[in-house]
């Protein structure tokens, strides 16, 4: 600095060179607290912008798709892309296949691995970068993550299968629940990378998941259902592209056979019927509405397994008629003609307990010698419309004959019943194959006893009996349909008129043809499901709680170091508010410093928390996820928020010290210690304020084991924070007690000596305090494997085994009958018999758990049976009351459906999905989620789980389900308990189930594997949160460091005289660590004992546990770490052994 | 017997070694008061630290009944200045947030913990000292009569062999310094301690009792 000093700037400027070293400390400070709040603010975002670009990479330029359910045409995607016409947004359509595959390498030893198949003629029009190379005929493209998977690289053959569905609902006696496959060897044409189109995928996921892309061509001829979709993908273009889905919509024609089903003109009469066999609800409606005016009837169709006479004496009972055709009506005058008897008088409609019979049936029961006559009673057996947990179960209804209908008209109309694959196409009924239990003893096929066989020959599938359509609909109407087939009568109705009228009628998402809006859904579902930014900045608040406390100790040190050089200027006038300007200027200017070096290096902070998340996450919970945690752009928000945060707080702090400092009195400043020497704090204000903030603590720490969880959390902060205070608080009290007994000994003694100067021991306590508070609170939560894992209460509910379905399967395992049809070895049947199993009925929603980035507004329900509901398991944290009926059992509370006059479905979800996923609330919090229609459906929660195996799930009942999801057939997932084989058994449990389910294209997890992955998450979580924990106790570190070098420059008079009086260099040296000892010990006490107040809710719940030899650990690191700090640092200064003057 | 023997001390300068005492030798007998006076930067206060076992001699020996200091470790030197010497110092040098009594014990303190019959002499002294009232009052709450005789009051604590007070009532007025001078003398006569003192004081040095003269590092006879 030249020429003299002319202004107070000028004045700061020349002591700032001559303090340097205590603002350097200073502006350390400030750049640790800026750089902790631009960090945890960078980590949200670039979790969230990372999320974005993955969706955004996962979709290519694909704006919204077109799903459906079944298959459709694909020129559908023609028809769409023409029916704009020139309006904007012109949409770019691309029919596409997309289904779950399963591929397996050729090559020995090579893998299986389950994947998505995206077969499509024209992948680079998605828009993907990089662009895909062009497919070949019978070739396939890999991404890296399925190349791995299955060790092939380019060149390689692979054999794709693909699951061949059936057309009848899987759920229903006809549906086939055996599921079959197709394959076809194809060569892999390149392993792409898992991005662009490596990573394409239509959920929000963050990893790469496997994926294979073929041509459509070649998936169609693989799958042989014709020249057929599954999706059509649109990418928009045009200045502007506005709401593609809604533009999608407003365009969007299907046709009838888009839906599956078909209108055709039958012997001058028009039919409408359905591949499904039962028409779906939304198309009988529309049906319903078009045809019933044009003099249509509806009709049910199914199957009675036996048609038996009624035998008032009990016996004789061996008449029957094995599976026959019966036919519901609402009326006797159909397309074929009208039921008859034998005089020709048309019969009237049945009542709903009469049947009419043919008179084909009539004289068989007679030729069986039980002839039936009108007002005789018949007992008809049929399946259950719909399988009772994958089982097909029967039922008998007895009906009063009300006539013979003679074999003409509608008695020998082959067209009223639909064909159904495997039964009406055989040429005999001894070639049936269906799918329900099928006892070919009944069936009369040998001649002479060969009357079944000659009447299908004759007549097929045409109904043999008739009844009402509601008694029909009472005994076979399902959630999947309650008509079969329309019949519309007359030349003169042309099936090409009618088709579009029905079709335009219908609601395509209610008809299984859904619009997404994907690429919005998809950047909605980027913004997190967990606000990791505010997260990481309520943890991190503690220490910059820490850090700006050492700002306050440093800029104290730096007055009372200073105390003199201000005293002088006070002496020669400086009025109190230039002297505090002066020390404004001076501390302002290093906070400024500080925090500009704090934002330049938040963002590298940010780069080691989510480096280290991520790499934590890509090893520990989803391989593949790396690439949401990749750098990420700076964006400046971050950065300037932390610095302007930490400026204005460390400012507000030195102004206050500063203003302090001015009031002191000149020679009080010239005797030097600054304006803390000899203040003393304590006293009943304090004590009050500690006892207020304690029970405060207790009251929030109280009221968190009983809030819902999202309130608990805000809860959780205000017990902890409120705990540290108050127990700060009675730090400060007990620093500045003053005992009046002598001190006899070294502690005694050192405590004498902290009580000159409580302020500096307290700071030096509530900055050690802030890190253990964290340490304690966030190791509190960590979670570890149960040590029993067939223990039933633990969070694997004792099951051994998850297996999920690339495809719904009805196979039950557990059902003997079953296995025998499996084709399984005697060991691998022994296995299954001996295992329980678990059958989940599973929507089509995304993954809520924590391994999960992405939030999630459609998550996946579960239907949950019986054979989980009465095993029990798993651990509750909360449910709604029990009654006598539950049996202490708070499963049972999920199937309380409609119970008491609630008509929302009752779920069951874990805890942290409640909480952080889907932000519910806790037991009786009321959300709504979308059904198979896209209509909005109330759930009520009953019971919140422990964090365990089902963990991002909404678990409601099987029936629940079922209404929920009517169409929707099979169980997407099963849990396996091989706890109770023997080992041998147990080892050969998991090739046994993927023999049972293989064409199901099953993937097996070990349970304990899939919780070690979700309680990763937690743990990943809290080691970043440790991380904050232990950059508090090092800033407690270091501000035991200055106070020990401010000290011993302070009290370098009377440490000398102690050396005078015959105390050694060590005595004095541990003097000064027993004081460090007591401040950072009292710091550990109250931080331990805060942190523990704050988890106690959640330690009497048993969601947490203290962990004590970590908490003793880093205790006594930090004790050891500051005194060795404290003990250096006096080193630097040498203590005379006598003082100074004379 | 206290016994100097030609002592020299020479601090470096910037033209080479400053000699600050120059061959002082002197015996004061057991109970022996002596007052040392002189103009400033005489080497007083550096006498009174070779005597006290704070500094080392350049050349020449000190012995206390016989011990030289300086011929043992900084230990055994510690301890010698514990057990022996007794240090009243110019600025009073009290620590914060002792208490007077504290102050006074803090001898006792570093040899370990504090037996009870020294908390009972060192409230006698202070007693004896007139700070009965004043026991559990912070150094800031005294006056600063009151704080050097809690000085002489911890001084005495060990009854040490000899007493050293380098200018201790430099900073009082004259009514008070004498008579902090005057119970000092008549306390360390009741110990039956030696005593040394060094002081600008006439009227201070009158009270102790010998007086000598020390000018440019010697001894005036």
């Amino acid at each position: 600095m030249s020429g003299p000093v002319r202004s107070l700037a000028g004045l700061a400027y020349g002591l700032a060179t001559r303090w340097w070293p205590q603002l350097l400390a200073l502006a350390a400070a400030c750049a640790v607290a800026a750089t902790t709040i631009a960090g945890a603010l960078g980590v949200g975002d670039v979790i969230q912008a990372g999320l974005h670009r993955l969706a955004v990479g996962r979709l290519g330029r694909i704006e919204a798709a077109l799903l459906g359910d079944g298959f459709f045409r694909r020129s559908l995607a023609d028809e769409l892309a023409a029916a704009g016409g020139a309006e904007l947004p012109r949409l770019a359509c691309t029919p596409a296949l997309v289904l779950p595959a399963t591929l397996a390498a050729t090559t020995p030893g090579a893998g299986t691995s389950r994947a998505t198949l995206l077969a499509c003629d024209d992948p680079a029009g998605l828009g993907f970068e990089p662009p895909p190379p062009p497919l070949e005929e019978a070739t396939v493209l890999v991404n890296r993550r399925l190349a791995s998977a299955l060790s092939v690289v380019a060149g390689d053959t692979v054999v794709l299968r693909l699951p061949k569905r059936s057309a009848v609902p899987a759920d229903s006696p006809l549906g086939r629940r055996v599921p079959e496959s197709v394959g076809r060897r194809l060569r892999v044409a390149a392993v792409v990378a898992d991005d662009g189109l490596g990573r394409f995928s239509l959920r929000p996921v963050q990893a790469a998941e496997p994926l294979a892309v073929m041509s459509l061509t070649d998936a169609q001829a693989i799958l042989r259902e014709g020249d057929v979709a599954n999706a059509v993908f649109v990418v928009a273009s045009g200045t502007s592209t506005g709401d593609v889905a809604a533009t999608i919509r407003s365009r969007l024609k299907p046709r009838l056979d888009d839906f599956g089903v078909v209108l055709e003109t039958i012997d001058a009469a028009v039919r409408l019927s359905s591949r499904r066999l039962v028409i779906p609800p939304e198309i009988d409606r529309a049906a319903g509405s078009v045809l019933g005016p044009a003099g249509g009837r509806a009709t049910l169709a199914f199957l009675a397994n036996d048609i038996v006479p009624f035998d008032r004496g009990g016996g004789g009972g061996k008449a029957r008629i094995p599976y026959s055709t019966v036919l519901g009506i609402d009326a006797t005058t159909l397309p074929g003609g009208t039921l008859v008897d034998a005089t020709g008088t048309p019969f009237d409609v049945p009542l709903d307990d009469e049947i009419i019979i043919d008179r084909w049936m009539a004289d068989d029961l007679a030729a069986q010698g039980r002839p039936v006559a009108p007002g005789d009673l018949v007992v008809v057996t049929s399946f259950m419309p719909e399988t009772i947990h994958g089982q097909v179960e029967e039922r008998t209804e007895s009906f009063r004959v009300a006539g013979v209908a003679e074999m003409s008209g509608a008695a020998v109309d082959r067209s009223l019943v639909p064909e159904v694959e495997g039964v009406t196409d055989e040429d005999s009924i001894a070639d049936w194959d269906p799918p329900f239990p099928f006892d070919a003893a009944r069936v009369r096929t040998v001649p002479p006893h060969d009357e079944d066989d000659r009447y299908w020959k004759q007549y097929r599938a045409t109904p043999k009996a008739f009844v009402s359509l509601a008694a029909a609909r009472r005994l076979a109407g399902s959630r999947f349909g309650t008509t079969t087939a329309w019949h519309v009568a007359g030349a003169a109705v042309a099936a090409a008129d009618l088709a579009p009228r029905i079709a335009a009628g219908i609601d395509p998402e209610r008809a299984g043809i859904r619009v997404m809006a994907i690429r919005a859904e998809a950047e909605a579902a980027a913004k997190g499901s967990t606000p990791f930014g505010g997260l990481f900045l309520a943890l991190s608040s503690f220490v910059v709680v820490a850090g700006l406390l050492l700002v306050w100790l440093l800029f104290g040190l730096l007055v009372a170091a200073q105390s003199r050089t201000l005293g002088a200027l006070a002496a020669v006038g400086f009025p109190p508010r230039r002297l505090a300007a002066v020390l404004l200027l001076v501390g302002g200017a290093s906070a400024l410093a500080g925090a500009a070096v704090g934002a330049a290096l938040g963002p590298l902070w940010t780069r080691l928390l989510v480096g280290l998340l991520g790499r934590a996450w890509d090893r520990d919970v989803a391989a593949g996820s790396a690439a949401v945690f990749a750098p990420q752009p700076v964006s400046m928000f971050a950065p300037a928020a932390g610095a302007a945060a930490t400026l204005a707080l460390a400012v507000t702090a030195i102004a206050v010290a500063a203003v302090r400092a001015g009031r002191q009195p000149p020679l009080a400043l010239l005797r030097g210690g600054g304006p803390q020497a000899g203040r003393r704090g304590g006293g009943r204000t304090t004590s009050l304020v500690a006892a207020v903030m304690l029970a405060v603590a207790v009251a929030a720490a109280a009221a968190a084991g009983r809030a819902p969880a999202e309130v608990a959390v805000g809860l959780f902060f205000a017990a902890g924070f409120a705990a540290l205070a108050g127990l700060l608080a009675l730090v400060r009290v007990a620093l500045s007690s003053r005992s009046r007994q002598p001190a006899r000994d070294l502690v005694q003694f050192a405590a004498r000596t902290l009580a000159a100067r409580p302020g500096r021991a307290f700071s030096i306590a509530a900055i050690v305090a802030c890190g253990q508070f964290l340490v304690v609170a966030v190791s509190a939560f960590a979670v570890r494997p149960p040590a029993d894992p067939s223990d039933r209460r633990s969070p694997t509910g004792g099951w051994t085994t998850i297996a999920t379905f690339g495809e719904p399967t009805s196979i039950d395992p557990a059902d003997p009958a079953t296995r025998d049809t499996l084709g399984l070895s005697t060991e691998q049947e022994r296995a299954l018999a001996g295992c329980a199993i678990a059958l989940l009925r599973t929507s089509d929603g995304d993954d809520a758990s924590c391994t999960n980035l992405n939030a999630t507004t459609r998550p996946t329900v579960v239907g949950v049976g019986p054979s989980l509901i009465d095993r029990g398991g798993f651990r509750f944290v909360g449910h709604a009351p029990l009654d006598a009926e539950a049996g202490g059992n708070p499963w049972r509370l999920i199937d309380r459906l409609g119970w008491d006059g609630d008509t929302a479905i009752p779920a069951v979800l874990d805890q942290a999905t409640a909480q952080w996923g889907l932000k519910l609330g806790g037991v009786g919090s009321r959300f709504t989620l979308p059904d198979e229609s896209g209509d909005a459906v109330e759930f009520r929660i009953v019971g919140l789980l422990e964090a365990g195996i089902l963990q991002g799930r909404v678990l409601v009942s099987e029936r629940a389900f079922q209404r929920l999801f009517p169409s929707r057939s099979g169980y997407g997932m099963a849990l396996l308990d091989s706890s109770g084989l023997e080992p041998a058994l147990r080892a050969s449990m998991p090739a046994a189930a993927r023999a049972a389910w293989a064409d199901a294209g099953v993937t097996l997890e070990p349970a304990i594997d899939r919780l070690r992955g979700l309680q990763a998450v937690q743990n990943t979580f809290l080691a970043g949160f440790q991380a904050l924990g232990t950059l508090g106790l090092l800033l407690g570190t270091a501000g035991v460091a200055a106070v020990q070098v401010q000290g011993v420059v302070e009290r370098i008079g009377g440490l000398a005289v102690l050396r005078a009086v015959g105390f050694t260099l060590l005595r004095v040296r541990s003097l000064l660590a027993l004081e460090t000892l007591v401040s950072v010990g009292l710091g550990i006490l109250a931080g331990t004992l805060a942190g523990g107040i704050a988890v106690w809710p959640a330690l009497a719940g048993g969601t947490a546990r203290l962990p004590l030899a970590w908490i003793a650990a880093s205790g006594g690191l930090t004790l050891a770490s500051a005194i060795v700090a404290g003990w250096l640092a006096s080193a630097r200064t040498a203590i005379p052994e006598r003082p100074r003057g004379g | 017997m206290l016994h100097l023997d030609r002592i020299t001390k020479d601090y470096p300068g910037a033209d080479g070694p400053v000699r600050v005492l120059d061959g002082v030798t002197l015996s004061l007998p057991p109970g022996g008061r002596l007052a040392i006076m002189g103009p400033s930067g005489s080497g007083k206060s550096t006498l009174l630290s070779i005597v006290g076992g704070l500094e080392p001699p350049t050349e020449g020996r000190v012995t206390l009944d016989g011990v030289d200091p300086y011929a043992a470790d900084a230990a055994t030197l510690a301890a010698f200045r514990n057990r022996r010497i007794g240090f009243v110092f110019q600025d009073h040098h009290l620590l914060d947030g002792c208490t007077a009594l504290d102050n006074v014990l803090v001898p006792a303190l570093a040899s370990g913990r504090v037996p009870i019959d020294l908390v009972a002499r060192g409230s006698r002294l202070l007693e004896r000292v007139g700070l009965a009232d004043r026991m559990t009052h912070l150094p800031g709450e005294l006056s600063g009569g009151e704080r050097q005789r809690v000085a002489v009051a911890r001084a005495l604590l060990l009854s040490p062999r000899l007493v050293l007070a380098d200018e201790p009532t430099g900073q009082l007025d004259s009514r008070t310094a004498g008579d902090v001078a005057a119970l000092m003398v008549e306390l360390v006569v009741e110990s039956g301690s030696m005593l040394v003192v060094v002081t600008h004081d006439d009227a201070i040095a009158d009270r102790v009792g010998d007086i000598r003269r020390l000018r440019d590092g010697r001894l005036e006879p």
